[in-house]
């Protein structure tokens, strides 16, 4: 009796044991978020948990003793797309084990919706490949490396620029795209970029595959882990500068050079802004002219250093050329009031400085002191005119001399010079030439002083050792005046005023071009006023006459011009001798 | 007369899980099967009333129709004599 009680005790107890494991398991099943079905062998489902509802969104009752199928997996488990009516398929994971149902085998089978995880690894992986496709085909040139400063990226742009391919250099260390010389100052900044300094912009030298240098300017950052301290990478992104660089010193060059020149001329060069005409460049020469330091004129203008109307004057001219079309003007001769060294005169040039978009930016001008010279030139103007005045007194003395002697020659040589002049001016010779043969014209006959005064103002004809004498009058004024300083030849056109172009005349038979054109204008002059004028021995011819003797022999005697000014002169501007 | 076997596979449009379904199935039928099989591929997006009559959860899902029984299996089709042996076919060498 005790036995029997004893087993239905232990039997109950039994009982209770495997309620308790039952309700514990079923808790497990039945909460699980996870799909769980049970196939027999060949793939019937026995059961399927209630999350298998959520995860098939659907109600499965009625699939129970259906065909799931054989649940094959690999490994440990196997991704299947799940269908899920209403709505976008999911994916799932399938675990699948190999255990008993109601004594049988079964598979237990757990399926985990991994849709949402799926979704994100397709976005990661498409944003990823956005990425890559953006620094790849990205227009600059984009590297980055490791923190074992390892090259782990290397886009188009890069290899345009070095010429490897990414392939040859990813996995490779950085230090090998710079040139040996420079590598230690490169791998320098490199190093410090991965010690968590990072650079705005630096300059590189690159080695190109085939050994070329390009010069590049860099800008990168650090990419840390989500610590905030631990390195992952460095990238950088890098723009060609080699021309760039090159231009630039080429100009840096040009602009040394340029500072150097215009502080060392001689000449008083500045630079005046364009809008308020202030100075931004004075050079040395200028300092010593005006006797400022450069500090004392920079960023001042002509009001704060000179008096007003000197101030209004530059700046006139400022505006003239900056407003001007040539840009260029030239001022021959300026006061300029200085610090040291009183009133200057100065010969400026002032030219308009434009930008590239034509726009007025600056005047430059440069400044010649002149003042010395000026000096020089009013003293040797001053000596001139006293030396002048001096000849023309000496000459004058020479007319007088003549005067006395004999006063028919004497008012004969003043409308000589007189006429002779009047064609010269007719021919528009040069006023110094003008002077030359009216200076000339007025003492042609000095040389009749050596002829005795009888045989000058003898009324009958002359015997032929009389007309010899006077003959000998032009030779006899040449060596009277071959001696005399003077800046025109005087002493040539007394000697040749007797020559005619044929080589009739005397006392040298010259002919045409070997006689000079005063002489040729004093010829016709001498003979016009002869024939028109009194002599002691005739009465005036008059000037028709003497105008008819031109006319026939111009050409032959007498230059063809000069007759031509001389008729023209009297027919057509009513020229007057005043005859005695 | 020639066993022929008709064969259908369920996939879900162009999933990467689809794509491997297609490309492991035709590497064993075409090198054991060559000729003595049909397979029809039914996409569960474009025809969803057959996955339905066929209770078809989830894909790949491969359904032995003739010579019977019918047979069904579902997930990894990589390997070849689980693939069979699932399907109750004779491996033919």
């Amino acid at each position: 009796m005790k036995k029997q009680t004893n087993n239905a005790d232990q039997d109950k107890k039994c009982l209770q044991a495997l309620k308790v494991s039952n309700e514990r398991f079923h808790s497990i099943v039945h909460f699980s978020p996870d799909a769980i079905i049970v196939t027999d062998a060949k793939g019937k489902i026995e059961y399927m948990n209630p999350a298998a509802e959520k995860v098939f969104n659907r109600k499965l009752e009625s699939f129970v003793g259906k065909d799931f199928g054989l649940a094959l997996v690999n490994g440990e488990s196997t991704e299947i797309d799940i269908i899920r009516p209403g709505k976008e398929p999911g994916v799932g994971d399938m675990y699948v084990v190999q255990t008993e149902w109601m004594g049988e085998k079964a598979h237990l089978i757990t399926i985990r919706d991994i849709t949402g995880r799926k979704r994100t690894e397709e976005e990661l992986r498409e944003a990823r490949d956005y990425l890559d496709k953006l620094i790849g085909y990205a227009n600059a040139p984009i590297i980055t490396w490791d923190s074992a400063s390892r090259i782990t990226l290397f886009n188009h742009a890069f290899e345009r620029l070095t010429g490897y391919t990414a392939e040859e250099v990813v996995g490779k260390e950085l230090f090998t795209l710079f040139p040996e010389t420079s590598r230690d100052k490169s791998l320098n900044k490199i190093m410090h970029t991965s010690l968590g300094e990072y650079w705005e912009s630096a300059d590189l030298p690159i080695r190109r595959k085939d050994g070329v240098i390009r010069i590049v300017l860099w800008n990168s950052a650090n990419i840390y882990d989500q610590d905030g301290k631990t390195l992952l990478a460095t990238i950088a992104q890098g723009q060609d500068i080699t021309e760039r660089k090159q231009s630039e010193e080429k100009l840096l060059e040009s602009k040394i050079l340029t500072e150097v020149v215009v502080e060392n001329v001689p000449l008083m060069t500045f630079l005046k802004e364009a809008t308020d005409l202030r100075f931004v460049i004075f050079n040395r020469a200028g300092e010593e002219l005006l006797g400022y330091d450069r500090k004392d004129l920079l960023g001042k203008n002509d009001l704060d250093l000179f008096p007003p109307e000197q101030a209004a004057h530059f700046m006139a001219k400022d505006r003239e050329v900056l407003d001007g079309e040539t840009g260029i003007l030239d001022i021959p001769e300026e006061p300029i009031l200085t610090a040291k060294k009183g009133e200057l005169l100065l010969h400026t040039r002032k030219v308009c400085i434009r930008g590239a978009d034509g726009e007025t930016k600056y005047l430059l001008g440069i400044s010649e002191d002149i003042t010395e010279r000026k000096q020089a030139e009013k003293q040797l103007h001053d000596i001139l005119e006293r030396l002048r005045k001096s000849f023309e007194a000496t000459i004058q003395v020479l007319i007088s001399a003549v005067e006395m002697r004999d006063p028919y020659t004497s008012g004969h040589q003043l409308r000589v010079a007189n006429l002779a002049s009047a064609i010269a001016k007719e021919m528009e010779l040069p006023d110094d030439e003008i002077e030359g043969i009216r200076m000339a014209g007025s003492i042609h006959d000095i040389g009749k002083l050596s002829v005795p005064a009888e045989i000058l103002s003898k009324p009958t004809k002359l015997t032929n050792i009389e007309f010899s004498l006077i003959k000998e009058h032009s030779q006899k004024g040449y060596e009277m005046l071959k001696d005399v300083e003077s800046s025109w030849p005087l002493a040539q056109i007394v000697y040749q005023h007797h020559e005619r172009m044929d080589g009739s005349g005397y006392p040298r038979n010259l002919k045409g071009e070997e006689i000079c054109m005063e002489a040729r204008i004093l010829a016709v002059a001498d003979v016009v006023e002869a024939m028109a004028s009194h002599r002691p021995y005739r009465p005036a011819l008059g000037i028709d006459a003497a105008l008819t003797e031109i006319e026939k022999n111009k050409g032959i005697f007498y230059d063809n011009d000069v007759a031509d000014a001389c008729l023209r002169l009297f027919r057509e501007k009513g020229f007057q001798l005043e005859v005695t | 007369m020639a066993v022929k076997y008709v064969l259908k596979l369920y996939v879900t449009g162009v999933t990467p899980r689809s794509q491997a379904a297609l490309k492991n199935l035709e590497k064993i039928l075409d090198e054991d099967y060559k000729g003595v099989y049909s397979l029809k591929v039914i996409d569960v997006m474009k025809q969803p009333q057959l996955a339905e009559d066929d209770k078809i959860l989830a894909t790949p899902t491969l359904i032995k129709d003739l010579p019977p029984p019918v047979a069904r299996i579902i997930g990894d089709l990589s390997d070849r004599e689980k693939v069979l042996l699932g399907l109750d076919m004779v491996a033919i060498r």
